[in-house]
């Protein structure tokens, strides 16, 4: 009744601001949940649309529910160079605008509030299983490192895997993902030294932003380092009176179409994101993009993963149906 | 009137001689232990709920403060740009980190840095200590400690030695595995609570010792916090910053000035890479903004400002009587006192030779020799 009004209210005008690159807190509204706005216009083989959450608190009681029932799902992930498989023994050719070679150093990224879309029916959230290890209340880790090769600095396990239970009914046919990138507001700006897994890696800390790397993709063009660090920016107040706001939250959001978990994966793909950026010379900032809106190399490698800069519109080709 | 005080002050300097204090006197006892208690005339100290004072945390925090096992490739601590004998600053114009990549900018004082209300040169939203610590120790851009990946690696280090078996246990009582990241944090938040100074020749002055500073130094206090100069402005309350934060705050400032240090652009723009809170959110109001550092000790933190490009107190002292800073050639050329962005309490003013040695020797009572030496800051390896 009004209250399906409104959020759809707010969830189209959301959209509408969203295409004007805005990003502040008025966007609060689109962590509704209910609007299929973003899908509707979208191809089923595979499409995906980007919006930007804002960086509301979004943690729900039943996303962090341990003990929560209902079916169990899997979400797969894959990480991808265009067309193959991401490994950390190997190098990439025909990587960006000056087609350069990719020596891969990192490949990590947290993901939160996963829904999947049912066929008919509103999206349900997948409550995700508390492992301990790569889940933690509604954030995920995904790793597709594993410390071998050039991957030094990583870590020997890896997980491409959101596991989790959705309260529908075993059978349902689901035909979409939503999900949105990196760690929610909540528990972003928690004290790390003290975090639970997986939020307690300190490679994936950003301490001088008082929150975490979102996603940390890093590389090689020859000598120039690409280090692709994701995360809020734009942060003040007190983390530990739990005041922190941050003006850029950068977490991006996600509607793939076309989606059935029985039978699809989400595939990152590495190539499509650095496809518009020359990465064999970084041209000012930050080595790579740490989030930085000046950053030359953020101008393109930001709005890839669907996050505008300025007021131009971002369309993530990060991720893919597969 | 006179009489009587000067009968006090002479009680007072004859206690001194025989080296016990009194509350009211111009003498003060110097703890023998360290402690978070405020010294005479400050505040007491904001202290987190859940990390309290101990002697036994600030001594284990002493140990890790100093001990290079606390970086990567074990070649750094803390203590390493953190040196005391600076004022724990480390007399470089830009730190170094372990793997010897430039920092942009100079290492700060820690003298007092528990009434610090935002932490780093120019960074609101790091607030805590405990918090502070994991830039240094993880920070990427620049690598400074190096330790991002091996938190693992480095308590393991800890846990290895005999020594930190009993300082972890007597610090943390009751945990069945003290050796935990967050742990360390709060032992070295601990110890940096503890490194308080109060004892320069001006506080000996303020609590009644009027021999204690020269004439010199005392007509050099006036101007100081005069209208003329404005320099209390920025650098004034009992910590000589504006950037305070104590148990009794409950409405919390977090200043940040631009004092036109550079103009690379008409428009006040800093050099890239290093300009100030600006870099944080992005917002061009906050170009070249920085916190005010604390001018305790002041005379042994050479060079100056957050890039150590002033080299001296006087070079200084030429910087805010121009209104800001003229570099006449080369990549960061431009006239910092027309910077539309510089603080309205950088105007410039005029001082005679003679006030400048004033002013200087002013500056120069602010340092507390004492906090130099005490055994109770020392490095306890005995390297720094």
């Amino acid at each position: 009744m009004t209250m399906g009004s409104v959020k759809t209210g707010l969830a189209i005008l959301c959209a509408a601001a969203l295409m004007q690159g805005c990003g502040d807190d008025s966007h609060m509204a689109m962590d509704a949940g209910e609007d299929h706005v973003h899908t509707d216009d979208v191809a089923t083989d595979g499409g995906a649309d980007a919006a930007v959450d804002a960086g509301s608190d979004v943690t729900s009681d039943a996303a962090s529910d341990a003990t929560a029932t209902g079916t169990a799902v899997e979400i797969r992930f894959e990480a991808a160079v265009g067309t193959a498989p991401f490994s950390c023994t190997t190098t990439f050719p025909q990587m960006g605008t000056s087609r350069a070679t990719w020596t891969p150093l990192d490949f990590r990224f947290y993901v939160h509030d996963v829904e999947l879309v049912p066929a008919t029916g509103a999206p349900v959230p997948v409550t995700l299983d508390q492992d301990g290890t790569w889940q933690y209340r509604n954030v995920a880790l995904l790793d597709f490192e594993n410390a071998s090769g050039t991957c030094s600095n990583g870590t020997t396990a890896t997980n491409a895997v959101v596991r989790g239970r959705v309260d529908a009914p075993a059978g349902t046919r689901f035909t979409g993902l939503r999900f949105k990138l990196g760690v929610p507001q909540a528990l972003n700006h928690q004290n790390p030294a003290a975090a639970p897994s997986p939020l307690n890696l300190s490679t994936l800390f950003w301490a001088w932003q008082s929150g975490y790397k979102f996603a940390r993709i890093d590389g090689r063009a020859g000598t120039n380092a690409v280090n692709i660090h994701i995360g809020s920016t734009g942060c003040s107040g007190d983390a530990m009176a739990g005041t922190v706001t941050c003006s850029e939250p950068n977490r991006a959001q996600y509607a793939l179409t076309g989606f059935d978990p029985t039978t699809n994966v989400v595939v990152a793909d590495l190539a499509a994101l650095l496809a518009t950026t020359d990465v064999s010379r970084d041209q000012g900032g930050a080595p790579g993009c740490m989030s930085g809106l000046t950053d030359p190399e953020c101008a393109t490698i930001l709005p890839a993963f669907g996050i505008p800069v300025g007021s131009a519109p971002a369309t993530q080709t990060f991720f893919r149906v597969r | 009137m006179l009489r009587p005080i000067t009968f006090a002050l002479t009680v007072a300097a004859a206690a001194l001689v025989a080296g016990c204090g009194g509350d009211d006197s111009a003498t003060v006892t110097r703890p023998t232990e360290l402690t978070a208690a405020p010294p005479p005339g400050f505040p007491a100290m904001r202290i987190p709920a859940d990390n309290a004072f101990t002697r036994e945390k600030a001594e284990l925090g002493r140990y890790l403060f100093y001990d290079r096992r606390l970086s990567g490739n074990e070649t750094q601590s803390c203590g390493t740009c953190h040196r005391q004998r600076y004022a724990f600053t480390d007399g470089r114009a830009r730190a170094l980190g372990s793997t010897m990549q430039d920092h942009p900018r100079a290492s700060m004082s820690l003298v007092n840095v528990g009434y610090t209300v935002t932490l780093t040169w120019a960074n609101p939203s790091v607030r805590q200590l405990e918090r502070q610590a994991l830039v240094p120790m993880f920070g990427e851009s620049p690598v400074e400690l190096g330790l991002a990946g091996m938190e693992s690696v480095m308590l393991d280090r800890l846990r290895a030695d005999a020594r930190y078996q009993t300082m972890f246990r007597a610090a943390f009582p009751g945990q069945s595995e003290p050796f935990t990241l967050d742990n360390v944090t709060k032992a070295i938040a601990t110890f940096e609570r503890a490194i308080l100074s109060a004892d320069s020749p001006y506080d000996r002055y303020q609590r009644g010792d009027r021999s204690a500073m020269s004439a010199s130094a005392v007509r050099g206090m006036d101007l100081y916090f005069g209208e003329r100069l404005e320099c209390f402005h920025c650098h004034g309350g009992f910590n000589l910053t504006d950037a305070v934060i104590t148990a009794a705050t409950r409405i919390e400032e977090t200043p940040f000035h631009n004092t036109g240090l550079y103009n690379l652009d008409g428009m006040g723009a800093y050099p890239a890479g290093n300009t100030g809170v600006h870099e944080i959110t992005s917002n061009p109001a906050d170009m070249g903004r920085f916190r005010a550092p604390t001018l305790r000790n002041i005379a042994v933190t050479a060079p100056y400002m957050h890039d150590g490009s002033i080299a001296t107190l006087d070079g200084v002292l030429d910087h805010y009587a121009a209104g800001g800073r003229t570099i006449a050639s080369g990549p960061n050329a431009g006239v910092g006192s027309a910077s539309p962005l510089r603080s309205e309490f950088v105007r410039g003013f005029v001082l005679s030779p003679s006030e400048r040695e004033d002013l200087l020797a002013f500056l120069r009572a602010l340092t507390d020799q004492s906090l130099l030496t005490d055994p109770r800051f020392a490095d306890p390896f005995g390297r720094e």
